[in-house]
């Protein structure tokens, strides 16, 4: 570590007014909201005429205009993404058959339940009426080859995210909305526009597109005016004179911004808070990542460093920080299991180096890690860069916010993240002022259109078909190529060539699915406000659909790699190494689940080595089976100009992809879950966190540049006092500097988790760690909950 | 080959390799508790002490000893048909009954219980096969201040 100090500026806990929101946001109990459904549908029944880029903006205009807004007791910074705080609004755009199959179904869910009146599911039918046959999800499903739809339909992978909904996934230009307003950017693409010659065929598309920018922003300005209208009525009436002022002032700022350039510390915390919000009322698209807060948001702080009292300040970021988890998206049943616990995934990110590599600590880094202490929500995901100029301060932060145990924030590893954006294309300045989206994934914010969630790609299933000579075990069709089988191969190198095979085969399918989602996006949902915020849109005159940004990619997930490579080993060292098992054994064991073998499935789990020992013999060959992935992903280009890049993380769909995959050779029972993100498999890093931390470092993450995650849970006993806080840190700087990408800590008993599973209701704020986010654990589905039990615990 | 490895098998004829070589029972990571920074726990056979107590009875005896984890077994009954010395046989209930008296030590259904229900608690290692495990932390030694200045170079 460098000799850089900067010291921990005083931080201060939750105020009154924000005990009190908290205490009422727990007690919200999340719901659907039909108004924007209503209003999208009324309006494109208006546009049937126009070119869908004006449709888009028109319908933005119309939702903005008739959705029901509110100001909550106490609250400072105003805008509500639905009728109710937690209620999610619907998207039929992108998708509604799945909503329709499951309304009835929706307050009786596993996991991620939302309330539904009677008639919000009457006026939900009637929208749904409309939309059947122009959603994205069908116009992709008939772009794409019939073959990457089955592959998804057999979840060999699961593009799911993206073909049910809108992709999110990025990060604006918050700086530019904050600091010009948005009268800049409506000046921006006026200018854009006459400089435009409409005769040529070529930019007669591009003037849609401007004008698309230009009355989705004025429409933004006039959702604001709506709550300045509704905070000076609020004002008129209210019996407590201070409330009154605040009231008062609130009415101002929303008059002022994001219309006009922020100032005040307040006024940038609203301006920024109508852009994040309206982003998410234009598209569910998840993930919208503040990402470099402390950065862009600083000068209006510093700015006000005498006036504004340092608790104020810390106040208000406490606020924000509740009305981030306010927002709320509800999803199918299949991706719910894979994305649990209302996860906004909202990555926002502090530290780290500028754009000339100094290091970027400043008071506000602290204070949003206060504001998590403060808050104890699941949103935003906080994350921390580390570098060698990291101050011992801030990482010391970050390290007692860890030992609350809610699971963030995540560390990300400067010195290997900033060569792997390089390696992708990046400038140097730009690689450097990287921040996070969702739950790993590394961009430079606002010019960015990552596609960072493409799809998760089941390697558990690839194994299971490697060994059955393409055969899906679950149903006994032939999926993937003939490559041969436990029947038929007579080395370890036939082993490899199959599983490699098979990932080839299947990857291409995927990329093709994906990139069929993507045209369809372009076609149906382009978004002009998003992209009016993300560079080169404007000057380029074409939505982020259709590939305006500036940087372009596709991100897959890889699910499963600890799996793929304790199943090789296994194999390589039991069957052709020691030669204590046969194949033909091992083949009837995995057909009957181990039934009357349980001797076999030890031998398995407890004689062949295991990822996460910091054995050289099973971390190889986890190496070689990411990197088998990784290489065949990196073939493939998408629509937009862009490249395909490789992730290894699963959100929480190792539960769903395992649930199709029978048992396998690492001896995993028939249907478990697959391990998650980078992760050594539950309960088989017997060594303790050093030795699982150098095994997952063996692996080559620069190449998987969309992310990487490693979970480690900790028995907060084992992080006791001052001493533990250094070990955390030593643990995390010792990764990173053996190459590791990210790694999260969750930081709390087994007891704790099986007493909350026991009686829910005593546990109703507690947050856990899932994978890449943090959630309340009991709005988990409980298999899910059990996956996260399992997790070993690391107590010495 | 790594602790873990050395566990699945069991030499009573190592004792007799040139040594010099200590009896060791386990090698624990990331100990961090009574003291400061990350260190590796080496825990050596033949503890004088005795005490009531003792977290760690197999500590005790300064030979290596055959230590049974019920809750592991599978009743696979290998342990049996495996056992040389018919020392192993099963109750009316099913469960594994070992006769001490009867064991020498050869390690058989060490080698044969995959389950690891059966297992001799001790193995000779020399120096150098310490420090190759030990060795492989230095990194978090040096990072968290722990095994004082030996590895603070």
């Amino acid at each position: 570590m460098s000799q850089h100090q900067v010291p921990m500026p005083e931080c201060f806990g939750p105020t009154e007014r924000i005990k009190q929101a908290l205490d009422r946001f727990v007690a919200t109990a999340p719901a659907i909201c039909p108004e924007r459904a209503v209003l999208i549908t009324e309006s494109y029944k208006e546009t049937e005429a126009l070119p869908m880029v004006l449709r888009r903006a028109k319908a933005l205009e119309k939702i903005l205009g008739g959705m029901s807004i509110f100001i909550q007791d106490g609250e400072l910074i105003v805008g509500n993404q639905a009728s109710k705080p937690r209620s999610a609004p619907i998207f039929p755009e992108f998708s509604c058959k799945w909503v329709e199959e499951e309304l009835d179904r929706l307050e009786k869910r596993t996991a991620d339940v939302f309330l539904i009146a009677e008639d919000t599911k009457t006026k939900l039918r009637q929208a749904f009426a409309y939309f059947d046959g122009k959603t994205t999800n069908e116009y992709a499903a008939a772009l794409m080859p019939p073959e990457s739809l089955e592959a998804h339909n057999d979840v060999v992978y699961t593009i799911g995210n993206y073909f049910y909904n809108g992709v999110g996934h990025i990060s604006v230009d918050y700086a530019k909305a904050i600091g010009q307003g948005l009268s800049g950017v409506i000046a921006e693409a006026e200018a854009a526009l006459r400089a435009l010659d409409f005769a040529d065929a070529g930019q007669l598309k591009k003037r849609h597109f401007l004008e698309a920018v230009i009355i989705a922003n004025k429409a933004v300005i006039a959702f604001a005016n709506r709550f300045a209208d509704l905070a000076e009525k609020q004002s008129a009436t209210c019996p407590d004179p201070i409330r009154a002022d605040e009231l008062t002032e609130i009415a101002r700022i929303c008059r002022k911004v994001p219309a006009q350039p922020a100032e005040t510390f307040q006024e940038a915390l609203q301006a920024f808070w109508f852009v994040h919000l309206v982003i998410q009322i234009e598209s569910n698209g998840h993930s919208i990542s503040p990402m470099r807060f402390d950065q862009y948001m600083y000068p209006y702080y510093a700015r006000e460093k005498e006036r504004l009292l340092p608790e104020k300040a810390q106040e208000l970021l406490d606020q924000l920080w509740i009305k981030f988890a306010e927002l709320n998206k509800v999803r199918d049943e299949n991706s719910t299991m894979a994305f649990a616990g209302y996860p906004m995934f909202m990555n926002l990110i502090v530290g780290g180096q500028h754009r000339d590599g100094s290091d970027a600590t400043n008071d506000l880094s602290f204070m949003c890690l206060q504001a998590a202490a403060n808050t104890k929500l699941y949103a935003p995901s906080l994350s921390i860069r580390i570098h060698e100029g990291t101050p011992a301060s801030l990482y010391k932060k970050a390290a007692e916010l860890s030992r609350l145990g809610m699971g963030y924030p995540a560390y990300y590893n400067d010195r290997v993240i900033i060569p792997a954006l390089l390696a992708r294309g990046l400038t140097r300045e730009d690689a450097r002022d990287y921040g996070i989206i969702g739950c790993v994934e590394p961009q430079v914010g606002g010019k960015t259109e990552g596609w960072h969630d493409a799809a998760f790609f089941n390697m558990g299933k690839v194994v299971e078909l490697a060994l059955n000579d393409g055969v899906d075990q679950r149903t006994g069709k032939q999926i993937g190529p003939k490559t041969g089988s436990l029947e038929t191969f007579t080395s370890f190198d036939d082993v490899m060539a199959s599983y490699k095979a098979q990932t080839a085969y299947f990857v291409r399918l995927m990329a093709a699915g994906d990139n069929a989602v993507d045209m369809a996006h372009a076609e149906r949902a382009p978004l002009p406000f998003l992209s009016s915020l993300v560079a080169d849109c404007i000057s380029t005159g074409k939505s982020l659909q259709e590939g305006g940004a500036h940087y372009n990619f596709t991100g897959p997930q890889g699910v499963g790699v600890a799996n793929a490579g304790d199943c090789l080993t296994a194999v390589k060292k039991l069957v052709f190494d020691d030669k204590v098992l046969t194949l033909a054994e091992l083949r009837e064991a995995l057909k009957t689940d181990f039934a009357g073998r349980e001797d076999l499935r030890q031998l398995l789990l407890n004689r062949a080595p295991k990822y996460g020992n910091d054995d050289d013999y099973a971390d190889a060959i986890a190496k070689e089976a990411a990197m088998i992935y990784c290489e065949e992903v990196n073939r493939y280009t998408n629509p937009r100009g862009g490249k395909f890049q490789p992730g290894l993380y699963p959100a929480s769909a190792n539960v769903p992809l395992g649930s199709v995959v029978a048992a396998t050779p690492d001896g995993r029972k028939a249907w478990s879950p697959l391990a998650d993100g980078v992760s050594p498999i539950s309960g088989c890093d017997t060594c303790g966190p050093t030795a699982a931390v150098l095994s997952v470092a063996k692996l080559d993450h620069e190449i998987a540049s969309n992310g990487t995650l490693l979970n480690q849970k900790f028995h907060p006993s084992a992080l006791e006092g001052d001493k533990g806080l250094d070990n955390l840190k030593a643990v995390t700087e010792t990764y990173f500097e053996n190459g590791g990408f990210h790694v999260q800590y969750n930081v709390i008993s087994r007891d704790t988790l099986l007493d909350a599973q026991a009686n829910p209701e005593a546990y109703k704020g507690l947050v856990v760690r899932v994978a890449g986010y943090s959630a309340f654990f009991t709005a988990l589905d409980k298999s899910l909950q059990n996956d996260i039990i399992a997790r070993t615990e690391q107590t010495f | 080959m790594n602790w873990k490895q050395r566990q699945h098998t069991f030499r009573l004829s190592d004792r007799d390799r040139p040594g010099p070589t200590g009896l060791v029972f386990d090698i624990q990571r990331f100990a961090v508790h009574d003291g400061g920074g990350i260190r590796t726990l080496v825990f050596l056979k033949g503890c004088p002490l005795g005490c009531q107590w003792c977290q760690n009875p197999e500590s005790m005896n300064p030979a290596p000893e055959i230590m049974r984890i019920p809750h592991h077994c599978i009743s696979c009954v290998k342990c049996m048909t495996l056992c040389p010395q018919h020392a192993i046989t099963s109750s009316e209930t099913g469960a594994i009954v070992l006769d001490r008296s009867r064991c020498d030590l050869c390690g058989d259904c060490v080698a044969g219980c995959y389950a690891g229900s059966m297992n001799i608690v001790g193995r000779y290692l020399t120096p150098e096969e310490v420090m190759e495990e030990v060795d492989r932390d230095r990194k978090f030694y040096t990072a968290s201040g722990g095994g004082g200045d030996v590895f603070r170079r």
